[in-house]
């Protein structure tokens, strides 16, 4: 397990810039919202997003999130489908915050340019360009 | 020093005065522009539903309508509320600035201090309150909501010079006229203004030359005056207001974790009316004003007997304080059972436990 700034970041993804985590299994890719970015949004209190079968693209919205009074946008990691959305946690958003890998999975996407786009993400196993990633995005906010 | 647009929007009609903001944040989006401080006043009243709600489960819709009030479905989060022009508004639109961190929390700390700081020149005690609050002896004085578009990001909160409570409580959709005053009266308790504060409210002008100064001191930024450019109102007119006045927007289908049963009204901060109806055998009806998971004040009603008649409301009194905690609520009822020799015919207990318990899953 990679560890930044006190934030987890499995080996075993890959990190969308926008804060997004995917795990390929089986050819489709399960994604989440990451660590670090779950802990800046707080509290997660509601969640929605595109409905089961529709198609979604790299970087447009994938839904959206709010904590307390903050909401945020949830953006597509991989082009594809949705082919399941976890029921769970659109119940009870704060299961993000509480296990963001684990059973904070927010949907499973079969994925249409799975190993063109896995190219645009940033390896979990490349700490240096997570850390990277990381720095300018606190350096955007004065951290 | 980083230079920002300061505009001055006047007093526009509700979408504008709701939305505007928005097209400024894509403008800055597509690399058009600086960070930007809106302030304005509604130019006429209207009612203001939260991203995440369910507009039809929280507005009064059929009144609204009787009384010509636009109904906008804002961008950020929170719970619904009435709006009109005694309330200044603060609209912060910025992006990759040092000055509006990205974790919420450090934001709303630090943007919020402007707005403390202007009540203080207002000559009124405010004190922020997390998570976003601010506070003038323990009652809340601003509203403010936080989210993101695109690259942007994005604070909007009001200076409230006067507030008509019973409009705020008249808008919203509620199960029944008791539980609209219970409201309303927890409203004058939990928020206040400056009216209420200093006699007579300042003026709008003044409002917004002090926060202004005070954005500029706390922040370090400098304020440039500014009018919105032609984009802006190209955006706002071609994508904005196109999307905001849409019935599918309006009518947004909400997120499962807000379809619950019962009914819950946050008045300000963590003091809430929340009201659940739970079938044992009989009906028992909670009604509850909480603060955190602290019990204020109960009423249980349903279609139960309890003798003596006046047990219940024994019971009543033996929960106000207490915490919204399994145990705590079940050695109060049982106490409450021991104490007064109350018969409940139909009803254990045990019912009045899990009838109170259900307004801890709604708050």
């Amino acid at each position: 397990m990679v560890k930044i700034d006190g934030n987890d970041f499995p080996e075993d993804r890959y990190y969308h810039r926008e804060h997004m985590w995917v795990k390929v299994e089986n050819g489709k890719a399960r994604v989440g919202y990451n660590d670090w970015a779950q802990e800046a949004a707080g509290k997660l209190v509601n969640l929605n997003t595109r409905k089961v079968g529709r198609s979604v693209n790299i970087g447009k919205t994938l839904g959206t999130v709010e904590s307390g009074k903050w909401v945020g946008p949830l953006k597509v990691p991989l082009s594809g489908t949705i082919a399941e959305l976890n029921d769970e946690v659109l119940k009870k958003p704060s299961l993000i915050n509480e296990d963001p890998y684990g059973k904070g999975w927010i949907a499973v996407i079969e994925a249409s340019n799975l190993d063109e786009e896995l190219n645009e993400l940033i390896k979990g196993s490349d700490q240096e360009a997570l850390e990277a990633w990381l720095n300018e995005e606190k350096a955007k906010h004065g951290i | 020093m980083e230079r920002w647009r300061f505009i001055d929007l006047g007093s526009p009609e509700p979408l504008v005065a709701q939305t505007f903001y928005e097209a400024v944040a894509e403008a800055l989006h597509r690399g058009k522009g600086r960070s930007t401080l809106i302030m304005l006043q509604p130019g006429s009243a209207y009612v203001c539903l939260g991203y995440h709600q369910d507009l039809e489960k929280e507005i009064d819709l059929d009144y609204c309508r009787e009384k010509g009030l636009q109904v906008i479905r804002r961008s950020q989060g929170g719970g619904a509320t009435y709006l009109d022009g005694d309330q200044v508004f603060y609209q912060i639109i910025a992006k990759d600035s040092p000055v509006v961190p990205r974790n919420v929390e450090e934001m709303f700390e630090k943007l919020i201090a402007v707005t403390v700081e202007t009540y203080r020149g207002l000559g009124v005690e405010a004190e922020f309150k997390p998570l976003n609050d601010v506070v003038v002896g323990g009652r809340k004085i601003s509203g403010n909501g936080a989210g993101m578009h695109e690259s942007t990001s994005i604070l909007v909160g009001n200076v409230i010079l006067d507030l008509d409570y019973e409009m705020m409580a008249r808008v919203l959709r509620v199960p029944d006229e008791k539980f609209r005053d219970k409201m309303a009266k927890s409203m004058r308790d939990w928020v206040t203004n400056l009216r209420r504060e200093l006699g007579h409210p300042p003026s709008a002008e003044t409002v917004k030359q002090t926060y202004a100064a005070a954005f500029q001191e706390l922040l370090g930024v400098e304020l440039v005056g500014e009018k919105p450019t032609e984009e802006e109102w190209k955006i706002f007119n071609e994508l904005v207001k196109p999307m905001h006045t849409s019935r599918e927007w309006l009518y947004m289908e909400t997120s499962p974790a807000y379809k619950r049963e019962g009914r819950a009204v946050k008045i300000a901060g963590d003091v809430k009316v929340v009201e659940a109806d739970h079938k044992a055998m009989k009906l028992i009806r909670v009604r509850a004003e909480v603060k955190g998971d602290e019990i204020l004040g109960i009423q249980i009603r349903g279609d139960f007997f309890a003798l003596p008649k006046e047990a219940i409301a024994t019971l009543e009194g033996m929960l106000s304080g207490v915490k919204l905690e399994e145990e705590a609520i079940s050695e109060t009822v049982e106490r409450f059972y021991k104490d007064t020799d109350a018969q409940t015919p139909g009803l254990k207990p045990r019912d009045y436990v899990d009838a109170v318990m259900k307004i801890k899953g709604l708050i």
